[in-house]
């Protein structure tokens, strides 16, 4: 199992994660646990909400930039980590013990 | 330089003389030379021109800005930006493309990298719980004297000409849509281009409206079907109804016929429920109270002639408001007319629809009525025996059972055009005024002044409508505009156990006005006894004034400030 493949499933071992995306600058969902569809829609709407979010930050101060975005909802907590190159995408439920 | 002179010689006794001209030879008395130093002592005045005045000055000046015209214009991406020699609908080849990055050692240590930033994020997630609420329980406390209405929108009438906004009326399934019907109300005064057209408006779009209504003659009012928000219901100023179905376009889909229509604007319409949803009933100036079921719309279902109720000559009362509420029971009609009586109607199966009670009425029994046209009756939607009318200077507050009003507010300086309950809280009214405020009526706060007063427009106002949660409300004006306003959270959440404390000042209320009948009635046969005409009743009065005064001075109150109690009849 190469070095991704574990850290993915580290990750994926927390309670409440539902799905993991890699995406890459260009929009291309490199990997991911959700069906085809999703993985989709998350890796377009996300890598642009990212792109605008770090553009937000450096135009407010061109030295800074974005290392990580959370997005909450009423369902679940989207966790956005965007690299020079690559955006870790996160999809956990942090009421999901409560819920079942 | 030399002298010259003429002398001539004239008698005294001719001095003031007229003169008497003789034409003579032209001769010579003298010459003066041509003296070039003279041109140099010519010196040109210099005009100087000022003006003094001791008064400040002042200047005005005013600026609005352009209206912004915005529209929402996007763009979806549907696929990431795959490279140019990869076809993404080829699955081999994003693989293949897929494997190659992934090899990359910059990949691996990227998602080793941004994997440690997630798992804080996602421990603190698991250990704590970062939104709770922590006083979900408790109670909202407002302070009832800071209310406000917040303006969130002006949604104008496109075409030039202005027309008044004369009803409007919300979607049915949240306040997301509202229809506003636009005439001309004054007689003869619609030029022959008015446009005709009435409005569908998006309360995000404040720009366009979002769909047109086409009718012959324009609409004066126009409502929503509760369980089909295709349907709209439209009551022309000809006297037709105009069924319209959005999914068919913006014309009306059905139009009921000459003949059997209203002869006068048709000034309300209401959808009544019943199984098809299809049933509904309009009431106009020509004295009718007409049913109709929207898949027929070429016959009346039924009809109703409202009359003053008089056996020999009855005389036709022309409608203007009318008011049908499921809750009340799908029988009963409010139906306020032209000569400030209220009508109630019942319409059952199988029978004639017949009028039961005239509010108001002095030749019925009742006193109390409005001087003007009743324009609004609207049913308390808590308890809906109790209901609310507008129509001259002041609103009125009715009980079914009663003859007469219950409660009414002050005069005002300004007529009232519309009214409405506020469907969250029991005790709150609206009132909309002609010299363009809206006025907040709080029962549950104080009766005796007005709990909020905002000025909505420079224009009168026309219809006011408040949408079903409570939070929104739109006012139209005389100018075309209907302004969407948010009510304050103190006008939206009901206090404690403020529907039984209003259920019980309403009955309360109902009692006076009963026992007050009685004493009345009482004193009216203990006059009958006394022939001095002295009477019981006056005694009973003053009797009632003093325990009325004590009451109050109890209450550390001064009855005459509250301006609350009726005027003596």
């Amino acid at each position: 199992m190469s070095e991704v493949e574990e850290t993915l499933n580290r990750i994926k071992t927390h309670k409440g994660v539902s799905g993991i995306v890699i995406v890459n600058s260009e929009g291309v969902p490199m990997r991911s646990t959700l069906d085809s569809k999703q993985t989709l829609q998350y890796s377009a709407l996300i890598s642009q909400l990212a792109a605008k979010a770090r553009s937000v930050v450096r135009e407010l101060d061109p030295q800074n930039d974005l290392t990580f975005l959370r997005i909450r909802s009423k369902k679940h907590e989207i966790m956005v980590a965007p690299d020079r190159d690559y955006i870790l995408i996160v999809i956990q439920d942090p009421n999901a013990d409560q819920g079942s | 330089m030399n002298e010259y002179e003429y002398i001539y010689m004239k008698k005294r006794k001719d001095f003031g003389r007229y003169c008497n001209f003789d034409t003579v030879e032209a001769k010579i008395l003298g010459q003066v030379d041509h003296q070039p130093q003279c041109g140099d002592m010519y010196v040109e005045q210099t005009i100087i021109n000022a003006v003094f005045h001791n008064i400040p000055e002042f200047s005005e000046h005013s600026v609005n800005t352009a209206r912004v015209k915005t529209s929402a214009r996007v763009m979806t991406h549907v696929e990431g930006g795959w490279p140019k020699e990869i076809d993404y609908s080829e699955a081999q080849d994003t693989l293949k493309y897929r494997k190659r990055l992934e090899k990359d050692p910059a990949y691996v240590s990227a998602v080793r990298q941004l994997t440690k930033q997630t798992v804080p994020c996602l421990e603190m997630n698991n250990t704590i719980d970062l939104f709770q609420i922590y006083f979900q329980d408790e109670e909202p406390d407002h302070m009832p004297e800071i209310l406000n209405l917040k303006t969130i929108a002006l949604f104008k009438d496109p075409p030039d000409e202005t027309r008044s906004v004369t009803k409007i009326g919300w979607h049915p399934e949240g306040p997301t849509k509202l229809v506003g019907s636009y005439s001309n109300l004054r007689f003869q005064r619609m030029s022959e281009d008015m446009p005709m057209s009435s409005f569908i408006w998006d309360i995000s779009e404040r720009n366009d409206p979002l769909m047109e209504l086409r009718a012959p003659s324009p609409l004066i009012c126009c409502q929503y079907n509760q369980k089909n928000a295709d349907w709209l219901l439209g009551g022309s100023y000809n006297g037709l109804i105009n069924h319209y179905d959005l999914r068919k376009g913006p014309s009306p889909c059905m139009k009921s016929s000459v003949e059997v229509g209203h002869y006068d604007p048709v000034y309300d319409v209401v959808w009544l429920q019943s199984k098809t949803g299809t049933e509904c009933a309009s009431v106009s100036s020509d004295g009718r109270l007409l049913f109709w079921d929207v898949r027929k719309l070429s016959e009346v279902q039924d009809e109703c002639v409202l009359n003053d109720g008089n056996k020999e000559h009855p005389k036709t009362l022309g409608g203007t408001s009318l008011e049908w509420m499921q809750e009340a029971g799908p029988t009963k009609f409010l139906v306020g007319s032209e000569h400030g009586i209220i009508l109630s109607c019942t319409k059952r199966p199988k029978k004639q629809v017949e009028i039961g009670s005239w509010f108001g009425s002095e030749d019925r029994g009742g006193y109390g009525k409005h001087f003007g046209p009743v324009y609004s009756v609207k049913r308390n939607p808590f308890h809906v025996k109790f209901f609310l009318s507008v129509g001259d200077w002041c609103a009125k507050m009715w009980m079914e059972e009663l003859k007469g009003p219950m409660l009414q507010t002050p005069y005002y300086p300004a007529f009232i055009s519309a009214a409405g309950w506020s469907p969250t809280r029991a005790g709150v009214f609206f009132l909309a005024r002609q010299d363009g405020r809206l006025d907040v009526w709080d029962y549950f706060y104080r009766m005796n002044e007005v709990a909020l007063t905002q000025q909505v427009s420079d224009r009168a106002l026309t219809c006011f409508n408040v949408q079903a949660q409570g939070r929104l409300a739109a006012v139209g004006d005389a100018g075309g505009t209907i302004t969407l306003l948010q009510l304050c959270d103190g006008l939206v959440d009901p206090g404690p156990n403020e529907k039984n404390l209003i259920g019980m000042m309403l009955d309360r209320e109902t009692k006076r006005e009963k026992s007050l009948d009685q004493i009345k009635k009482q004193g009216g046969v203990a006059r009958k006894d006394d022939k001095d005409g002295a009477g019981g009743m006056t005694i009973d009065k003053t009797k009632y004034q003093e325990r009325e005064k004590a009451f109050f001075t109890e209450l550390n109150m001064t009855g005459d400030d509250l301006g609350t109690t009726l005027p003596a009849r």
